[in-house]
């Protein structure tokens, strides 16, 4: 099982410095090739290791937070001297040779999910590259197995600084995608990206530093792991204001992630320059490191600001985002751009259900989490197809598309449909049980948020409409035939329609894998028994003793 | 002093008499192997080169072999800073004779590596001193080849005004610190560090302990010349400017390395060696906001200039003062910090900083020739299509620099981090948070230059074979800044293993090192 897990990191970064080290001798095919492979295996290995854990038949989890299988090994002691004369500095330390960084790979049901999330769209991004990336193909390919090895890392790190390693490297290799094949405006795009996230990121390594020395006040043997931090801060909860400014500190670079509104501003550029196995990255995986960062360090570590800071600012902030994107998207007439203003919407779905802080709402995020990965890379995958013929995005110049390529056009109904939460597709699941959980507790926000799914049909169905429907519109420029899908485009959007279809019709299987660790993380916060349906409509009700 | 007692000094200094000697042979063999026209064998440049490295390995096996002894009466010491520092020069001393190597004509080979040795052995005789006028030596031993380095391998005018303002700045700072010394010594009436400490500690100096906080603010402006901290390193961006790759990055560390030990020394003879019994908590209250507001002008100064530049050397050494600052927040916390000293921060931070900006340098030695210097970001445009492996090892450097991970720049800003948080007071935390602020500016320029060699179109650099040594030198600081990152633990324990030397009192026990030391 451990095997598996080293694995799964092991083989993109394997396959990344083959393709480094053959980048002169292999054309663009051999390199195409050799990322498919890797991709492909990697999804195997990672299919056999979600097969595996769910033979293990574990049981609830006894932590907050409890990686099932574990590998550690030191990476730094730090072992600080008493000296004499420091005195009561001296004596606050406690014993130095436990204060390690560690190597602490794990998983539990969270972590695989979403790596077998990540493994499946690599795949997609690899065939949806195949033909468009012609230039330095082989550096396309090894930034895109770095980022893959890196978003995994996210998902397996279980030692706090180890988990920040990751989050921060993965912004390289998507600087250079966005960077290096981007759009016109790229350069732009790829550095306000880069540093929007990075600014961010520093406040919560400032968080970080400050939560690991007050584990080490605290007295915690490994205050750079998580499982302990979780155990040790719901046993004994820090002062209620330190926790509110770690807890503020920490998510700074959490939100710019997600993207919540008001600090979502780098993401339609970065979406609409990067190429388009870089959106399906991006929208897929990479904005889920945000609420996964939530959910797996502020979540269980500061329980009281997270019910009494977290869940009115985050909410608000998320139905803000959830009309406010809608909005956005709806007055777009850049498809990419639409899905990118979608994404800001859906992922405030994610953040509301998060912030019930009760079961159903963190199962609901976390599939809204998986969900949105698929359906919107799938919508980026159909936005790649159409600029691959097309070479132009804008609705001004495309219309009734449904008579040249059909069947793109059956796959781009499907996908909105996906994303709008029609019943039976995967986006209902998630965004209902989301919206149920909130509704629990801040009927009024879940009221709001619910208007996010009607203005979702809205800007989905005016975009089919406008751009597959009608009379037939094309660019004049385009003197070629345009084909309809090909088996290689079917190849990179099936596996994602079906896992659509199946998380909608047959979501069980899904929840019961991740239940366990959403119920340990969840099992000591009491909002939704606590709060009254009908008293909670105002927001001063949040302010409870 | 007894013919005994010279030998016991001798012992302690072997890997510095190593250098020495090879500076003596170079010197001498040299000049009869180059006419009076300046011809000479061509390629002898590989054998002053080889000749060089095996002076430095010789003195690395002398370090490798040499047990740390208790502090002495001597005018050399041996302790845990000794072996740090020492092995971080010899170590950089390698990759800058590499450097070297490639860049510098026959002609002016032989004495253009014997001057770095002789450089490297000023640096370790700068920390081993174990009295004020050998520290003294020490620097000098510095300075001096240092001005000849950087006069020596061009003779355009750029490059002869980045000398004389060298030459200029350092005389003066070798003044303040002279004069710093000399009050020191007033107030004590000894030059020798126990003595002092003695005096210091047992408030003998009677009334003219007021003169103890005005030598110590002297000698921190004069070593502020060196490490380059505002206001004291205007110099630096006309120097780098004028200067060769392989001296500018000479500069941007060794310079550092010596003002930093030095400054450890000096302040943990006042500081830290000391209980601060009576009077000398006003010298301690005195020294720490003294460093602290170096610390963020150094900081805030270099990230924002750094901004604005369009030169590389110029942007590099602006980056060089930002990285000082950072130093000093570890100098600051001294050896407070409850999970990580500030003075072992300090420490590793020294040498992942060193091997990411020598790693810059060594790149660019490695791209740049005589018809196509890389002067501008603009020579770097379309670098990683010719140069696709240069310019990878640049990214790693520059994101080393930026403090992102997996590199050893990252696992070192985060040591300061957490010696500046678990300081425990206010101005701890101020200085994490300033650090964080700059961290984040200083990711603007560095991501510039990467835009620069990764996203602008160009034709590159165009020196078609990179010359081997400093390609070598490059690679070394490539794999070195990624082992920092993955296995940092050797470092740290040595940087740790220092503090507890300094730290304790001079006739205390260094035995315990010694034991650490050979169980490795």
């Amino acid at each position: 099982m451990i095997g598996f897990l080293i694995a799964l990191m092991i083989l993109p970064l394997a396959t990344a410095v083959l393709l480094m080290l053959f980048r002169d001798s292999a054309g663009q095919n051999t390199a195409r090739w050799m990322a498919l492979i890797g991709s492909v295996v990697t999804l195997c290995v990672a299919v056999t290791t979600v097969a595996k854990y769910q033979e293990l038949q574990l049981g609830t989890a006894t932590q907050p937070v409890q990686p099932r299988v574990e590998w550690r090994h030191t990476w730094l002691t730090y072992s600080p001297q008493r000296t004499e004369h420091l005195g009561q500095v001296a004596s606050q330390s406690i014993s130095p040779a436990h204060v390690k960084l560690e190597f602490y790979f794990g998983a539990d049901g969270v972590s695989l999910s979403l790596i077998a999330l990540t493994a499946l769209l690599t795949i997609s991004a690899v065939l949806i590259s195949w033909e468009t990336i012609k230039e330095r193909s082989a550096d396309f390919y090894v930034c895109l197995m770095v980022l893959e090895a890196g978003l995994i890392g996210v998902f397996l790190a279980f030692d706090l600084l180890l988990f920040y390693v990751f989050f921060e490297f993965t912004l390289i290799p998507m600087f250079f995608m966005v960077g290096l094949w981007g759009g016109s405006q790229r350069n732009h795009a790829a550095i306000k990206f880069f540093l929007y996230t990075l600014v961010g990121s520093l406040i919560t390594l400032l968080g970080l530093a400050a939560l690991v020395i007050m584990a080490v006040q605290g007295g915690v043997a490994t205050p750079f792991s998580i499982p302990a931090l979780a155990s040790h801060f719901t046993a004994h909860p820090m002062e209620y204001h330190i926790q509110v400014i770690l807890f503020l500190s920490l998510a700074a670079g959490f939100i710019v992630k997600v993207p919540l509104f008001p600090f979502h501003t780098w993401l339609p550029l970065a979406h609409v320059e990067a190429p388009t196995a870089g959106s399906v990255m991006l929208a897929g995986v990479m904005l889920k490191l945000g609420s996964y960062g939530f959910f797996r360090i502020c979540l269980p570590i500061y329980r009281q600001a997270c019910e009494q800071v977290g869940l009115p600012l985050i909410a608000t902030l998320s139905v803000i985002g959830i009309v406010y994107g809608s909005f956005c998207a709806l007055s777009q007439r850049d498809i990419k751009k639409l899905v990118a203003y979608s994404s800001v919407a859906h992922l405030g779905f994610c953040m509301l259900g998060m912030f019930a802080l009760n079961a159903e709402g963190v199962t609901g995020s976390l599939l809204q989490m998986i969900n949105h990965g698929l359906s919107t890379g799938a919508l980026f995958l159909l936005v790649g197809m159409i600029y691959d013929r097309y070479h132009t995005r804008q609705l001004d110049d495309l219309g009734g598309l449904a008579q040249r390529i059909p069947l793109i056009t059956v796959a781009m109904v499907f996908t909105s449909m996906a994303s709008i939460g029609l019943p039976g597709l995967n986006g209902f699941v998630g965004e209902m049980l989301s919206l149920a959980g909130m509704f629990k507790i801040m009927p009024l926000y879940a009221v709001i948020g619910t208007s996010g799914v009607v203005l979702g049909a809205w800007y989905m169905l005016t975009m089919v409409q406008q751009g597959f429907f009608g009379p037939l519109r094309e660019p004049h420029d385009v003197h070629d035939p345009v084909q309809d899908m090909s088996p290689r485009e079917a190849c990179a959007f099936l596996p994602l329609a079906a896992m659509c279809v199946w998380i909608g019709v047959a979501p069980q299987p899904f929840i019961e894998l991740m239940k366990p660790d959403i119920e340990a993380v969840v099992a000591d916060y009491d909002v939704s028994n606590v709060r009254p349906l009908s008293g909670s409509l105002t927001l001063t009700e949040v302010d409870r003793p | 002093m007894g013919f005994e007692s010279i030998n016991s000094a001798v012992n302690l200094v072997l890997p510095e008499v190593v250098l020495i000697a090879t500076v003596c042979v170079m010197f001498l063999a040299a000049p009869f192997l180059v006419s009076e026209t300046g011809a000479t064998t061509p390629g002898i440049r590989h054998r002053w080169g080889v000749l060089s490295l095996f002076a430095i390995s010789v003195a690395a096996w002398f370090w490798m072999n040499t047990l740390l002894v208790p502090v002495n009466d001597g005018p050399f010491r041996l302790d845990g800073l000794v072996y740090f520092i020492r092995g971080t020069t010899l170590a950089f001393g390698a990759i800058i004779s590499l450097m070297l190597w490639s860049q510098v004509e026959d002609s002016k080979s032989a004495e253009c590596q014997a001057l770095l040795l002789a450089i490297l052995a000023g640096v370790n005789f700068t920390v081993a001193a174990n009295d004020l006028v050998v520290l003294f030596l020490g620097l000098e031993l510095v300075s001096i080849p240092t001005y000849v380095l950087l006069a020596l391998p061009r003779r355009e005018r750029e490059s002869q005004e980045a000398t004389i303002k060298y030459f200029l700045l350092s005389i003066f700072s070798s003044a303040l610190v002279l004069y710093g010394f000399a009050l020191l010594y007033g107030a004590t009436g000894t030059t020798h560090y126990a003595g002092i400490a003695a005096t210091v500690a047992g408030g003998k100096s009677g009334e003219l302990s007021q003169l103890l906080p005005l030598a110590v603010a002297l000698i921190v402006a004069g070593l502020s010349f060196r490490i380059t901290a505002v206001p004291f390193h205007f110099y630096a961006p006309d120097v780098f400017q004028g200067s060769p790759a392989f001296a500018a990055g000479m500069l941007s560390l060794l310079p550092k390395i010596v003002g930093f030990a030095a400054l450890i020394r000096v302040l943990s003879l006042s500081v830290a060696d000391v209980n601060f019994a009576g009077h000398l908590e006003l010298l301690g209250d005195l020294v720490k906001p003294l460093l602290a507001m170096l610390a963020v002008l150094t900081m805030l100064v270099g990230n924002l200039m750094a901004l604005r530049q369009t030169n590389i050397h110029r942007m590099m050494a602006y980056s060089s003062v930002a990285h000082a600052g950072y130093m000093l927040v570890g100098l600051t916390i001294g050896d407070r910090g409850t999970m990580a000293t500030g003075i072992a921060a300090l420490l590793f931070y020294l040498v992942s900083y060193g091997i990411m900006t020598l790693g810059v340098f060594a790149v660019l030695c490695a791209v740049s020739s005589a018809d196509r210097p890389v002067r501008t970001l603009n020579d770097l445009g379309g670098m990683s299509r010719h140069h696709p492996a240069a310019a990878l090892m640049l990214a790693v450097m520059l994101f080393s620099l930026a403090g992102l991970p997996p590199s050893g720049g990252f696992i070192g800003k985060m040591n300061l981090f957490l010696a500046a948080w678990s300081e425990g007071s206010s101005l701890g935390r101020y200085l994490a948070y300033i650090m964080a602020f700059n961290a984040a500016v200083s990711a603007f320029y560095y991501l510039r230059m990467i835009a620069a060699v990764y996203l602008k179109p160009g034709t590159g650099p165009t020196t078609m074979h990179m010359p081997a040594p400093a390609a070598l030198a490059a690679v070394l600081c490539t794999v070195a800044t990624l082992a920092v990152f993955i296995a940092p633990q050797r470092i740290w324990d040595a940087a740790q293993m220092k503090v507890k030397t300094v730290v304790t009192t001079p006739e205390g026990d260094s035995p315990p090192v010694l034991t650490t030391l050979t169980a490795k």
